[in-house]
């Protein structure tokens, strides 16, 4: 459970209507020195993102007014190079796989482990900055 | 070799069973963890679905705060130990129930470990 000096400036935006999900996913990421933060809706995920670009967004699928599909489709437009790791519910991989094709890193299913999704983040971020 | 879960919430055992979200698992043998250790985050919580986990997982032990009595009763049936209405910080939990001297109920204080004579 080390944390590598490099990975503490990371910063994640976690998009998530699951409030209690995105917060604790929030906290466990801050305990491992990540910048994490949280928004709780596809138009809030946007604008948090206008205001401050994260190195990686942990995307949800299924949200109210703008779902995990259309953020992914707008942000293609105006931010391409934006890593974004969809999450998505047990057993709808197939959700995950048309994100990846709409241009996401990865896709995590939920219940996440910890220790997986901080790998893919880290692969990502190295991806980015290599 | 065997197989411990614990439903923690920051830095505790949680409170409640039914109302975890956060999962710590790992193995361990002989006193010790073996491997590493993994922090499940559920999308919602779910009695349920944590003992959907505990089984499909091939979870041999448990411990935790306050569990129903159905569930208890479930995972017994399943051949889970479980060790409920422990208190305090799910760290010392895991060693007190790692070295086998955590008991059922037990208070665990912050900094010592001694549990709490109430």
């Amino acid at each position: 459970m080390e944390n590598n000096e490099k990975d503490k400036g990371i910063r994640i935006l976690v998009a998530d209507d699951e409030v209690e999900f995105a917060s604790t996913l929030v906290t466990r990421l801050q305990l491992r020195k990540f910048q994490a933060r949280m928004v709780n809706s596809g138009i809030d995920a946007l604008a948090a993102i206008d205001e401050e670009v994260p190195d990686i967004l942990l995307l949800d699928l299924k949200m109210p007014d703008l779902d995990g599909l259309e953020v992914l489709a707008k942000l293609r437009e105006s931010y391409p190079h934006l890593k974004v790791v969809i999450l998505t519910g047990h057993g709808s991989f197939e959700a995950g796989r048309e994100g990846m094709e709409l241009g996401a890193f990865d896709y995590i299913m939920k219940p996440v482990d910890l220790n997986r999704l901080i790998a893919i983040v880290k692969s990502a971020c190295g991806d980015s900055k290599a | 070799m065997r197989k411990l879960l614990i439903p923690i919430q920051g830095d505790f055992v949680a409170p409640r069973f039914d109302l975890a979200t956060e999962i710590f698992m790992a193995r361990f043998e002989n006193g010790e963890v073996v491997g590493e250790p993994k922090t499940i985050i559920m999308e919602r919580p779910s009695d349920e679905g944590l003992c959907q986990m505990i089984v499909e997982e091939h979870i041999t032990d448990v411990v935790c705060g306050g569990i129903e009595e159905l569930h208890y009763n479930f995972l017994v049936w399943k051949k889970v130990k479980v060790l409920d209405g422990i208190i305090g910080g799910w760290q010392m939990a895991l060693e007190k129930a790692l070295s086998g001297r955590l008991q059922q109920g037990e208070i665990l204080q912050q900094n010592s470990d001694e549990p709490l004579s109430l």
